[in-house]
């Protein structure tokens, strides 16, 4: 346990990212008091608003005061803080194993999914792992209980099933499952059909969860630095081509970015933070980015 | 339709090198690396974006290296064009030839082991061995003047190129334009479906320049008609010295004064010519050498004194030292020497005592030693007549009869002295005291018809008592004045005359010279070509009354070239070109007997007509130098002919650009010498070479290739 540990507790991004704090922009709905809005307007320090009062309120939240003055019957709310529960969604597919250094996307993925639910479990937030790829491989439900992060971590330890990327399927089924709002955070490389990725996202819009999207790329897989004959052999049962690698560059590139500039525009659209991760990025400067912008937007 | 042959259709296996471009294609498809990649989508997008475009550039760049490969291989097969049959390159059905062969005498030219003209033959003769059963052949020589010597074609190929090795190398010049002439007069009158001419010629280049007008509308005329193989014989030429023109330093030649006799060497060749060695051969025997030195295209004198100890017709050579064409080495020539002139002196005033009357100057003159020098000191044989007493015996007896103020003559003289003139004789008058100008107007002038160059006038005077006249102006071209000196002229221009006769000459008479003329402008000197002999009439008397021209030192050559050019008319013109007809008219009494022998001892056939002066032989064959012997009984007479190396003998070469811009633009083939003719004919004879415009298309080809690849692979 202690070699998984090491593997994904990178000290430099923990101590990088340690001080920050990943907070849900929107409500969320947790069980414990933390630090994110909740929907609900219980008993809390904060006060949030007068209402008044209708049959079923509790007596006990009848503000006396506004009463004597006003001879109404007034309820008194205030504005309750929670934890967020946090889903991680890890694509384990084949097409994240590959890597043009050291470090493949899944690797890097892994990392950050770690790196990221030790910062919400420290923050007692609860956090959950999905691994998928054409299909929902593992599900570890959101918890805030410290030791749940070693069940994280195995979980990612045993993330590498290697199969078709179904991101429509696996996103439209989570939906359904997440029953409370929460923050969704989606590790993959998108390599599938756009327009089932976007409904997918539609899809926890709709259901109220606030939505991440880190699109971890390779180097190699933006730059296309191949000039030579090449046979490139696909993941993912994609077949194989055999070609002058420079004839393919200008059109692949075009596509890809295409294919970027879609799926951020479309984020923008749906208010889904888009995060593009390179692999040779060192994560602890990209994450620690990434979290200063967002308490900046709050 | 235009067909294709190919000289060495063997080479078109290595066609198979086109592959190579393929094979490296593949090979290069086999050597790739692998890599894994996940983004297959975009790849697989991109790629079918490109696919067909990258397929149609992949297929452009390899047709482009295969073509280029193939066609290298092809014009290194040497692959030719067939004309159309209409073209007259058509295949080898039945082929009409017509051989030209250059004879001039620079063909002569030795170059290695051989002459040009035996090279040319071996051209020719493998030429015609090239023709199959079936062809025909006519042979037609270029030396002047083009000659057919095989016209009606003929299919006997062995009996034409026996024909050939029969044909012998002329003494003339070019006459190519003549040869192509006549070769497109043969050509029009066959119907042989291919026509072919070769001209094989050692380019001589004056002769193409001199010709050139002739040679190309003879060109014109054959153009598209036959094809033309221009086959050049023998390389530059390394240099030719010529011999020519030999001359005489005076009309009579005599046994008594030497000679001096020049010949002109010119140097043809680039380089000087520092040891040509002249020689002079008389009667076959070495007379005398001499070393020169001739610039580079320069022409030398080259000058012999000689003392002829014979009289009679001599011959002799001047010879110069061999070089590659010798054939232009030697200068021939005949002299008639006299052994003595008789000279009749008419006097129209006998005296008793010596210069007393009007022939005591002329008489000292021309014999100042006295009788006894005639034949040993002094050529010229003269004596006196009065003029009372002259008969026609008298003057056919003499060469150059003097009239000297003469009042008339008998009749019975006059009609013989007329003859005597015309028949190359010369008569010299001298005016005088009792000189009757109506007489001698009357019956020697006639109106123009006479042998009196002009019409003898008034006397004139001094308008000044005591003042004379004097020779203004002097006609030194004429043969009479040409020899002398300037200082002698001036010493003539100072004789002071007291008087003299008016003569009035036809200045449109073109018979008529005037050679001196007095301080007024009137004539004081005037001749007349009259037949084949010459009259001089001198305007005033031969003595001092009217002149102190007889004591003047320069009144005795005056007098002795005036005899010398007066009897030159009766000398025959022995001294000819190659081509020159010898004419000679004689009594009929000479005809007996008579026999002409060619310089190489064969006996010529002349012509012989009759006219009234005689027996008339013509002989027009003179086609080679040398001396060519007539034998008239017991006397004996000859004729030199020589070559005209005016053109001749320049053995530089027309440049190529010429040949091209003469030719004709199709169908013009010219072989250089050292290239292998049989292989260039056999080209030439199965089609156009297109070797070098494919090489030319293969390298556009690959630069093609070079930019389209280029282009293509410029990687973003």
């Amino acid at each position: 346990m202690t070699q998984v540990y090491k593997k994904y507790l990178d000290p430099r991004v923990l101590n990088r990212v340690s001080a920050l704090e990943l907070k849900a922009r929107q409500v969320v709905e947790g069980i414990i008091t933390g630090l994110h809005k909740s929907p609900y307007h219980g008993i809390s320090v904060e006060f949030a608003e007068h209402r008044e009062y209708v049959p079923g309120d509790e007596i006990k939240h009848i503000d006396w005061r506004v009463y004597a003055r006003s001879d109404r019957f007034f309820i008194k709310q205030y504005e309750e803080e929670t934890n967020m529960r946090c889903y991680l969604l890890l694509d384990s597919s084949e097409s994240m194993l590959y890597g043009s250094n050291k470090t493949s996307k899944l690797e890097y993925s892994s990392l950050l999914a770690a790196s990221l639910s030790y910062l919400l479990l420290q923050q007692r937030d609860s956090c959950g792992l999905v691994t998928f790829d054409s299909e929902i491989r593992n599900y570890l439900p959101p918890r805030n209980n410290p030791k749940h992060f070693n069940l994280i971590l195995r979980e990612l330890e045993l993330a590498k099933n290697g199969a078709k990327t179904d991101i429509g399927k696996v996103f439209h089924d989570l939906a359904e499952r997440f029953k409370k709002r929460g923050l969704v955070i989606i590790i993959s490389d998108l390599l599938c059909d756009v327009e089932k990725i976007l409904l997918g996202l539609s899809h926890f819009k709709h259901k109220k969860h606030e939505v991440i999207v880190f699109h971890v790329l390779d180097r190699a897989e933006l730059t296309f630095p191949f000039e030579d004959m090449t046979l490139f052999k696909g993941y993912e049962e994609k077949g194989d081509i055999l070609a002058e690698a420079w004839t393919l560059k200008q059109g692949y590139l075009e596509n890809l970015n295409n294919f970027m500039a879609e799926i951020k525009r479309n984020c923008l659209g749906k208010r889904v933070d888009y995060v593009p991760m390179v692999t040779d990025e060192p994560l602890e400067l990209k994450l620690s980015k990434y979290l200063t912008t967002r308490i900046g937007r709050r | 339709m235009f067909g294709l042959s190919i000289l060495n259709p063997f080479l078109l296996f290595f066609c198979a090198l086109a592959s190579i471009p393929v094979l490296i294609h593949m090979f290069h498809r086999l050597r790739f690396k692998e890599v894994r990649w996940a983004a297959m989508d975009f790849l697989l997008k991109a790629q079918k974006k490109s696919k067909s475009l990258l397929k149609l550039r992949h297929l452009i760049l390899l047709l482009l290296r295969c073509l280029s490969i193939v066609l290298i291989v092809f014009a290194v097969s040497q692959p030719l064009i067939k004309a159309p049959p209409g073209l007259g390159l058509a295949g080898r059905s039945s082929t009409y030839c017509v051989i030209i062969i250059d004879n001039s005498y620079s063909m002569g030219e030795k170059q290695g082991n051989a002459q040009l003209f035996d090279r040319a033959k071996e051209k020719a003769a493998d030429i015609a061995g090239m023709l199959k059963t079936g062809d025909s052949l006519s042979l037609v020589t270029a030396g002047w003047k083009a000659r057919a010597v095989i016209g009606e074609p003929t299919y006997q190929l062995s009996a034409a190129k026996q024909e050939l090795r029969n044909l012998k190398l002329g003494n003339a010049g070019n006459d190519l334009g003549g040869a192509l002439h006549l070769a497109a007069e043969l050509i029009k009158k066959k119907n042989e479906v291919s026509k072919e001419i070769y001209i094989i010629t050692d380019c001589q280049a004056t002769a193409f320049r001199t010709e050139e007008k002739d040679i190309k509308n003879a060109f014109e005329e054959l153009s598209g008609k036959a094809a033309i193989f221009l086959v050049k014989t023998g390389a530059a030429g390394s240099g030719n010295n010529a011999v020519a023109n030999v001359s005489f330093s005076r009309e009579l030649v005599d046994m008594i004064m030497p000679v001096r006799i020049t010949a002109e060497v010119t140097n043809y060749g680039k380089k000087d010519s520092l040891d040509c060695i002249a020689s002079l051969y008389i009667e076959d025997k070495l007379k005398d050498s001499k070393r020169l030195l001739i610039r580079s295209g320069k022409t030398e004198p080259v000058a012999f004194y000689h003392k002829f100890t014979d009289s009679g017709i001599n011959t002799g050579y001047i010879e110069i030292s061999a070089d590659p064409l010798m054939k232009d080495n030697r200068a021939y020539f005949c002299v008639n020497v006299k052994g003595a002139v008789p000279v009749l002196i008419v006097d129209g005033k006998p005296g008793k005592k010596r210069f007393e009357g009007e022939s005591g100057f002329l008489s000292f003159v021309f014999s100042p030693f006295g009788p006894e020098d005639i034949g040993k000191r002094n050529v010229i044989s003269a004596s006196v007549k009065d003029f009372r007493l002259l008969s026609a015996d008298a003057v056919n007896q003499a060469k150059v009869v003097v009239l000297s103020n003469i009042s008339f003559l008998p009749e019975e003289a006059v009609p013989p002295l007329d003859s005597f003139v015309r028949a190359g004789n010369g008569v010299l008058i001298f005016a005088g005291d009792l000189t009757n100008p109506q007489y001698l107007n009357t019956r020697f002038y006639r109106e123009k018809s006479g042998i009196l160059p002009c019409v003898i006038g008034e006397k004139v005077a001094p308008v000044k008592e005591g003042s004379t006249f004097f020779i203004e102006k002097v006609n030194t071209e004429h043969p009479l004045f040409s020899k002398f000196k300037e200082s002698e002229i001036k010493e003539l221009k100072k004789t002071r005359f007291s008087g003299f006769y008016e003569l009035k000459y036809d200045a449109a008479d073109p018979s008529v010279t005037v050679l001196a003329s007095f301080n007024n402008g009137m004539p004081a000197i005037v001749a007349k070509k009259c037949g084949k002999g010459n009259t001089i009439i001198i305007a005033t008397g031969a003595n001092r009354r009217w002149s102190d021209l007889v004591i003047k030192p320069m009144f005795l050559p005056f007098m002795y070239e005036a005899v010398y050019f007066l009897s030159s008319g009766t000398e025959e013109r022995r001294n000819l070109k190659i081509g020159d007809k010898i004419s000679r008219t004689i009594s009929f009494l000479e005809a007996q007997g008579v026999r002409l022998m060619t310089p190489d001892n064969r006996q010529a056939v002349y012509r012989s007509s009759i006219s009234p002066e005689g027996r008339v032989l013509d002989f027009d064959g003179t086609d080679e130098p040398g001396f060519y012997r007539l034998q008239l009984g017991e006397k004996n007479d000859a004729y030199a002919v020589n070559l005209d190396t005016k053109y001749e003998s320049d053995t530089e070469r027309v440049d190529r650009a010429l040949l091209q811009k003469l030719g004709p633009k199709e169908k013009f083939f010219i072989i250089e010498e050292g290239a292998d003719t049989r292989q260039l004919i056999t080209q030439g004879r199965k089609g156009i070479g297109i070797w070098k415009e494919l090489l030319l298309l293969a390298v556009l080809l690959l630069a093609l290739e070079s930019y389209l690849a280029y282009r293509f692979g410029k990687r973003t």
